[in-house]
């Protein structure tokens, strides 16, 4: 390591905070005095601003896109692991089952636990859809004291979505109200309509997913 | 999360990987993105690892899920880099000519000049800076995810900014256009 090379991983290690208190201080003495550190501390620090700047740079990528990204992993992965037949088979049964009414998951009840403060969290709804479905209105209505983050005035809200065949995932981020029992799953209800015909459907969902982390960052609230 | 089906059948494997990954795809997808800079290349990257982790069954015993993935990401990156070479031109750091510079890249860079930068490096090096300069990851963290030793990581990294520092002081913002003017 020449010497240009040394000064710049020192220089480094203070921009990422590696050294000790002593070391931090050492190193920003030597920046305010010696023009090679100086030099290299500027460097740095564009060098950082022109790497932040490609955070925004990633190409979107739509719950739609995300939904047919893990259907592809899981039909394909599917048919890799399985035989033809299987898949076949469950086909089958997806399509004679088309007309039928929609099921409704229900968890197992677990003990009382109470949201202390205003949280935030994600749910992932995940659509099963028969066939390409596009332009269909997708409207949730919210039970009180859950909002959607952002727009926590709104009961009942609706989207225009593109639906491809298989599963589909909807992240919503949403927000709930301080003394709402998280051990119990709320029920949204939704509804699908694709202009001809609409669906309607009653959604159980478990608030929080690992409720002991849950209870130990919180210090186990009201039981 | 909950499910809603069209069809009236029960919560299979596959809904439960479903319901597991879909909350880290998009933070898979940039990061995929930024190792690859392409992202086309990306969204092959991702599926490539979700398809592994879930033909392996490995995803049910995740402890950290994102930890785990980024981990299996970074892995894959590397493994397909260097059994393909599709991404970059270049692989070891011997095959690498040094870019000529003074270290510190200059103003007005583009975002093209940066990316070349970047493709230029190694791949591990390349996915370093990526998690470190651009996702905000520190050594302390990404050494308990990737699970390499911390000197290591550090020198990796500092070679790889060393590098994206120096090709963009030596590479020209424009190709240098010739201009001929035939006799009269």
């Amino acid at each position: 390591m020449n010497k240009y090379d040394e000064v710049a991983a020192l220089v480094e290690d203070y921009c990422d905070g590696n050294l000790d208190a002593e070391q931090q201080r050492d190193v920003e003495q030597k920046i305010q005095q010696c023009s090679s550190f100086k030099e290299a501390y500027e460097c740095q620090l564009q060098y950082l601003a022109l790497m932040s700047e490609q955070q925004s740079e990633v190409p979107p990528l739509s719950n739609y896109d995300v939904g047919k990204m893990v259907n592809h992993v899981v039909s394909s992965g599917t048919n890799n692991n399985g035989s033809f037949w299987r898949g076949f088979a469950a086909a089958s049964v997806l399509a004679a089952s088309l007309y039928s009414m929609p099921m409704l998951f229900v968890d197992t009840p677990a003990p009382l636990l109470l949201s202390q403060g205003i949280i935030d969290t994600e749910v992932t709804l995940v659509i099963d859809s028969p066939e390409d479905i596009a332009n269909a209105e997708f409207t949730i209505e919210l039970p009180e004291r859950i909002a959607l983050q952002g727009y926590d005035e709104f009961d009942e809200l609706n989207w225009v979505l593109d639906f491809s065949k298989g599963k589909n995932a909807i992240s919503l981020p949403i927000q709930i109200a301080a003394g709402i029992d998280l051990s119990e799953p709320v029920l949204i209800k939704a509804v699908i309509d694709n202009g001809e015909e609409q669906r309607s459907f009653e959604l159980s969902i478990d608030l929080i997913e690992n409720e002991t982390a849950y209870i130990q960052e919180n210090k186990r609230p009201l039981v | 999360m909950a499910i809603i089906n069209l069809f009236n059948r029960k919560q299979s494997a596959q809904d439960d990987f479903t319901i597991w990954i879909t909350p880290f795809v998009k933070s898979l997808h940039a990061t995929a993105f930024h190792y690859t800079r392409n992202a086309s290349n990306a969204e092959d990257l991702v599926q490539e690892v979700m398809t592994e982790v879930y033909v392996r069954g490995t995803w049910k015993s995740a402890e950290n899920p994102k930890a785990w993935l980024t981990r299996c990401l970074y892995h894959r990156f590397i493994d397909q880099y260097r059994k393909h070479k599709k991404l970059s031109l270049v692989d070891n750091l011997d095959d690498v000519a040094e870019p000529m510079g003074d270290g510190c890249p200059s103003e007005n860079i583009t975002n093209k000049q940066l990316n070349s930068a970047i493709e230029a490096l190694p791949a591990n090096q390349r996915a370093l800076v990526c998690l470190c300069d651009i996702e905000g990851y520190t050594l302390v963290d990404l050494s308990n995810i990737l699970q390499k030793p911390l000197g290591t990581l550090k020198s990796d990294l500092h070679r790889g900014r060393q590098r994206i520092k120096k090709a963009l002081t030596a590479q020209p913002f424009e190709q240098p256009v010739r201009h001929i003017v035939e006799g009269k």
